[in-house]
């Protein structure tokens, strides 16, 4: 084994993880990157099943994490980062009350490192009659499908 | 109290046992209940025990199997589901503490198919808040905590079906139903040791189950066997007119898989996993030739066609996912799951844009087609279910299982059915598992792959020491 899977940001391999498919659906995967333990909060136990309190994780500085957000943006063409503002402030407009600077920073960092991925999609070659795989089916109630 | 030895049995012996009254619905629900109420807090495996409800059906099976009526293998067995699936009566809290005290006034069209068949529920496993459409970063991300591997409690069982995964890896149940929207069966029975099948989308009903992508959520069943997720498909599948994905009636149903008429077909994928650890190359490529030497096979290698498919899925599922969640997301109480990513995935997945769902939608379609195409020449796939064993509890899964999984986005895209089956042992006692992918509907195919490599390896007779 030449290089550990984890030595490899999901970026890097043109993929996503599983667990950040929503959060960096768009694409290309979170890199490496540590999120201060003060966001997790005590689990709270539901009935009969004792819950464990997260094991301390190394918290990341303020500072590294916007360095970290500001390499990923950097890495954009000038239109990938208007576009990737354009959505920090859309999310900010709607919800900034509800989040801390820290989140904030999170949040400009994933999507920065998402662009990529969305931008390679994008240039996927398609033929205009390619039909989308929605589904949705014209029919009347009590209709057999 | 029955004992270990035979609470490890799967279905298929459980079920010649009860039917031939060497062991009574009743003993075997009271020991899996005893065993759940000792073990299941020590491994995070349950969100609820159901006592109640298990011994009202075990006595019922019982009256039944005595009196001569036995409506199938599953007639007295005792299960988990996923607590994302409505059970009358009991909260259904899909794993988020915004959502603990929620209860639904019926049951899930898979709950109710296994009442009918006369299994016992047992109780609700635990999982990742709800099933990781949110994203999350650590194996905490429950409100029932991070679920512990059976073989190693240092270790996670990975998600989204972590406690279904526990509970079938521990002995608690006989069998338990997952969900995955991508990776949520196959990484967690990969990781525990279990045998785990993804069925083809629409085979089984969603109807009374939490919604996270629409147009990608599939339900099976986590067994012992691969055997026993046969005869576990068998009674779930079926067209429902109440989930609008369901396929019709013919192709909903599910009659089993028969011996191969011919040698079967497996394609042994080169380009899924980038790299892969030592230890998973070691026994995934014993199973490999192992396969290859069997003459009921015909190996090949085949190359997954590249492109954008990952994306694409992600796109699929985060914007579904904003949909589904998008009031949980408006109000703000994201905020009270336990998650980083969890608090703030939401407000980003509602940032996608219809044009590029449509564009992923539109690569979907033309995916589907490669693969289908790709599937003619072979019956399944195979490569190893995860490059690497089972992360620490505490990992930070950004960096710990953070590789490009095209397989997986390409299968869940496309709802193509497959099973996980236990293939060998890593560091730390840590269990490895190889995967089997199919054509849409050819689940009896992928069952029939497990089937015969199971028929040759003792890998999945193997448990781990918990008492």
């Amino acid at each position: 084994m030449s290089r550990p899977p984890e030595q490899q940001s999901s970026q890097e391999q043109g993929g996503i993880t599983r667990r950040s498919f929503t959060a960096a659906a768009v694409a290309a995967a979170t890199a490496a990157l540590i999120q201060p333990i003060q966001a997790i909060q005590p689990v709270q136990p539901l009935e009969s099943t004792p819950a464990i309190v997260p094991d301390p994780v190394p918290a990341q500085d303020d500072k590294s994490a916007a360095a970290a957000a500001d390499a990923a943006m950097a890495k954009l063409s000038p239109a990938a980062r208007a576009e990737v503002e354009m959505k920090l402030n859309s999310i900010f407009r709607k919800y900034g009350d509800q989040l801390n600077d820290e989140q904030k920073t999170d949040i400009r960092k994933v999507m920065a490192e998402t662009q990529t991925g969305l931008e390679k999609m994008r240039s996927f070659p398609l033929e205009n009659g390619d039909l989308p795989a929605t589904v949705f089916h014209a029919g009347r109630g009590g209709e057999k499908k | 109290m029955l004992s270990e030895e035979i609470l490890f049995l799967p279905i298929t012996e459980l079920s010649r046992r009860i039917r031939q009254r060497q062991i009574s619905p009743v003993e075997l629900t009271e020991s899996y209940l005893e065993r759940s109420r000792s073990l299941g807090p020590r491994l995070n495996a349950f969100a609820t025990l159901t006592p109640e409800l298990a011994l009202r059906q075990a006595h019922a099976a019982e009256k039944e199997i005595a009196s001569g009526n036995v409506r199938g293998p599953l007639h007295g067995i005792p299960y988990a589901a996923k607590d994302l699936l409505a059970v009358r009566g009991y909260p259904t809290g899909w794993g988020a503490r915004p959502c603990s005290d929620q209860r639904f006034d019926y049951d899930a069209t898979v709950v109710r198919r296994l009442e009918d068949a006369g299994a016992v529920l047992l109780g609700k496993a635990a999982m990742i808040e709800l099933a990781g459409g949110m994203g999350y970063r650590y194996a905490s991300a429950s409100a029932s905590g991070a679920a512990k591997n059976p073989w190693n409690q240092d270790y996670w069982t990975c998600g989204s079906s972590s406690g279904s995964a526990a509970v079938v890896a521990a002995g608690l149940a006989a069998f338990a139903i997952g969900t995955e929207t991508w990776g949520s069966i196959i990484c967690p029975s990969g990781f525990t040791g279990i045998t785990g099948l993804r069925p083809t989308l629409g085979r089984v009903s969603r109807y009374g189950a939490m919604a996270l992508a629409y147009s990608m959520d599939k339900i099976g069943p986590m067994c012992r066997l691969a055997q026993d997720c046969d005869l576990v498909l068998k009674a779930i599948a079926g067209h429902d007119p109440q989930d609008g994905y369901s396929l019709p009636a013919p192709l909903a149903s599910y009659l089993g898989a028969e011996q191969p008429k011919a040698r079967l077909r497996i394609g042994w994928v080169l380009n899924q996993w980038k790299e892969v650890s030592a230890e998973v190359d070691k026994a995934t490529t014993t199973a490999r030739e192992l396969l290859e030497k069997n003459q009921a096979v015909a190996m090949s290698t085949i190359t997954l066609p590249e492109g954008p498919w990952e994306t694409a899925a992600g796109v699929i599922v985060s914007a579904e996912g904003a949909a589904a969640f998008h009031q949980l997301i408006a109000s703000g109480r994201v905020k009270e799951l336990s998650d980083p990513l969890g608090k703030i995935g939401g407000y980003m997945n509602e940032e996608i844009s219809a044009s590029d769902l449509l564009l992923a939608e539109r690569i979907r379609a033309v995916l589907q087609k490669k693969m289908d195409e790709l599937l003619q020449h072979v019956d399944v796939l195979a490569t190893p279910s995860l490059p690497v064993t089972a992360s620490k509890l505490d990992a930070n899964l950004d960096i710990a299982l953070s590789f490009a999984d095209p397989l997986g986005g390409i299968g869940n895209m496309c709802g193509l059915p497959a099973i996980s089956v236990p293939c060998g042992f890593g560091n730390n006692n840590l269990p490895i598992g190889i995967q089997f992918v199919g054509r849409a509907l050819d689940d009896a195919k992928v069952i029939q792959a497990a089937r015969l490599f199971q028929a040759h390896t003792d890998w999945h007779k193997r448990h781990p020491k918990l008492s």
